[in-house]
């Protein structure tokens, strides 16, 4: 596992910063400017610097990235707490159909996310025993059903789910305008996120492949690690905030940072950032390099270290004090965007007991943790 | 040890072992060639053999990592109550807890001994780990002695949960370990 940036990760690193820094609209608590939120802007502007088709190969028009790539984006727009669809679109999607096989469909869908004009989401709830059925009549091929908890899927043009088909699950496009279609906003703790419960009655869909259950788990895995990786952003975006305000707030004539109780908050808040960068890092890297048992392990841990990350957003509004607590301020936004990351796809205490049981598992007595 | 005026009076520790002792040096009288290093260079030789100390602390994670499976298998092994432990969701959250952050604690110092060779600044991630550790094993002392007690496994967890006090104090404790983290990686000071 390499855990330095190559000169190219850094650069990538540079000029996504840069854009975000420049576009107002990815700063979620200043009211749109525009009426909108603003995320069609910031997309736009992700895909002229070829960023929306990062993992998307070459032969479709993508940069042909990988994982630990994707990492140094997803770390820039959790920083800014951006409100993107790019964990499904860039992430989520191309990774899926990479293990589908190739078809016409597939190729039409990554160009258009490799040049942004195609905005794809996916649902993954439930995934290996979908409640969406599929009919094919005379060659056509319709679904019903319905998918819980599909983020982005406002956003979308275009949703991926999976249906049974017959005794298989298979993985259908879906035009998000097309007949049948509903789509209900979820409760979420994060604004700068949101979810949909999406309804199917006789719906076209396009065939896109088989959906075996390890291709499922691979891309639940690397959907965990990628919301992890963009949540570390998120922390250590709020870290630097919170320790750039305890140098300049004073207190009985001193900046509260130097104060002991305060500077070790934010020592622990420090802690916690680096525990959680170090598993995104890992998590990204298995997603790439390691082997199916070491990818799930990562994401596992990540998504059960959840909760303690979330944390960092609740220390972080207890230094800036009374300010944090306003809307006035920008360090709920922090908190909430952690809070639904531990909230995603479960709770942390159902993947703490998991991390734990498998341990307990592959650790008694006579026991190779090989065959674990 | 044994130059006249060298008195070693063994201090009895929390776990009833004399891992140290307080020595008294009286009028000792020693050969030139027992100098380590220059004249005056003792402040050299004592940070050298700290540092040497903390590099290996780099590796700390896998005594974690071997006490939380000692403590899976003791319960196994230890009867019917110790072993219906390790199927309570309270005590497998528990080990899932400790399980996550040894696996991170590994990569926290992987990540240190990574940008050392790489030139860059490893403080920043090094300063963690001891602390992150200090508590980890406390954390698995205090399962272990949670669910086997005082009686089983030779009473091995009652040692270790008392011998994990030592792990936020020994080699600077947690505290002071925090404020050279705040000041030197955050940029923390008075003024």
């Amino acid at each position: 596992m390499n855990l330095e940036y190559t000169p190219e990760q850094i650069a990538l690193r540079d000029s996504v910063r840069g854009y975000l820094a420049s576009a107002a609209e990815s700063t979620p608590w200043l009211p749109p400017k525009d009426g909108t939120d603003g995320s069609d802007t910031t997309w736009r502007g992700l895909a002229e610097l070829g960023v929306t088709g990062l993992l998307v190969p070459e032969e479709f028009g993508g940069a042909g990235g990988d994982m630990v790539d994707a990492g140094v984006v997803l770390a820039e727009l959790g920083r800014v707490l951006d409100r993107g669809p790019w964990i499904s679109s860039a992430i989520a999607v191309p990774r899926a159909l990479r293990r589908l096989g190739r078809s016409d469909a597939s190729a039409e869908l990554l160009s258009g996310i490799a040049d942004g004009s195609t905005i794809v989401a996916l649902g993954l709830h439930r995934a290996h025993a979908p409640s969406v059925t599929a009919t094919t009549r005379g060659g056509a091929v319709t679904v019903s059903g319905s998918t819980a908890e599909v983020p982005d899927a406002d956003a979308a043009a275009v949703l991926l789910v999976p249906a049974r088909d017959g005794d298989r699950t298979c993985l259908f496009a879906i035009d998000a305008a097309a007949p049948g279609v509903s789509r209900v906003a979820i409760p979420t703790a994060d604004r700068t996120r949101r979810r949909f419960n999406v309804g199917y009655t006789d719906t076209p869909a396009r065939p896109l492949g088989e959906l075996r259950a390890e291709v499922a788990d691979a891309v639940i895995d690397e959907v965990l690690i990628a919301a992890a990786a963009d949540a570390a952003g998120a922390a250590e975006r709020i870290l630097e905030l919170t320790v750039a305000y305890a140098k300049a707030r004073k207190q009985f004539g001193k900046p509260i940072g130097g104060f002991q109780a305060v500077a070790h908050l934010c020592v622990d808040m420090l802690e916690t950032v680096e525990l959680a960068r170090g598993g995104a890092m890992h998590g990204l890297w298995a997603s790439d390099a390691g082997t199916d048992e070491q990818r799930h392990s990562s994401a596992m841990r990540v998504k059960a270290f959840s909760g303690r990350l979330a944390t960092v957003g609740d220390t972080a509004i207890q230094i800036f004090g009374g300010i944090g607590f306003t809307w006035e301020h920008q360090a709920h936004f922090y908190l909430e965007r952690l809070l639904q990351w531990s909230t995603f796809l479960g709770r942390p205490d159902r993947y703490l007991r998991e991390v734990g049981e498998h341990l307990v598992r592959t650790s008694r007595p006579g026991v190779s943790a090989v065959d674990g | 040890m044994s130059l006249p005026g060298i008195t070693a009076r063994p201090l009895v520790t929390l776990t009833g072992d004399a891992d140290f002792a307080e020595v008294f040096f009286d009028e000792v009288r020693l050969p030139e060639q027992a100098l380590l290093g220059p004249l005056h260079g003792g402040w050299m030789v004592a940070t050298t053999t700290l540092s040497h100390e903390r590099a290996n602390a780099a590796r700390l994670y896998v005594e974690q990592q071997s006490r939380l499976r000692d403590f899976i298998v003791d319960s196994a092994e230890g009867g019917e109550e110790s072993a219906a432990a390790l199927e309570d969701p309270i005590i497998l959250a528990r080990i899932g807890e400790a399980a996550v952050r040894a696996d991170l604690l590994e990569i926290l110092c992987q990540r240190s001994i990574s940008s050392a060779l790489a030139g860059g600044d490893s403080f920043r991630t090094a300063s963690l780990c001891k602390s992150v550790w200090g508590e980890l094993g406390q954390d698995i002392a205090a399962l272990g002695f949670d669910v086997l007690g005082p009686g089983r496994a030779d009473g091995r967890w009652l040692r270790h949960r008392l011998a994990s006090r030592a792990l936020t104090i020994a080699g600077g404790t947690t505290q002071i370990n925090k404020n050279i983290t705040a000041r030197r990686v955050l940029g923390l000071t008075n003024r």
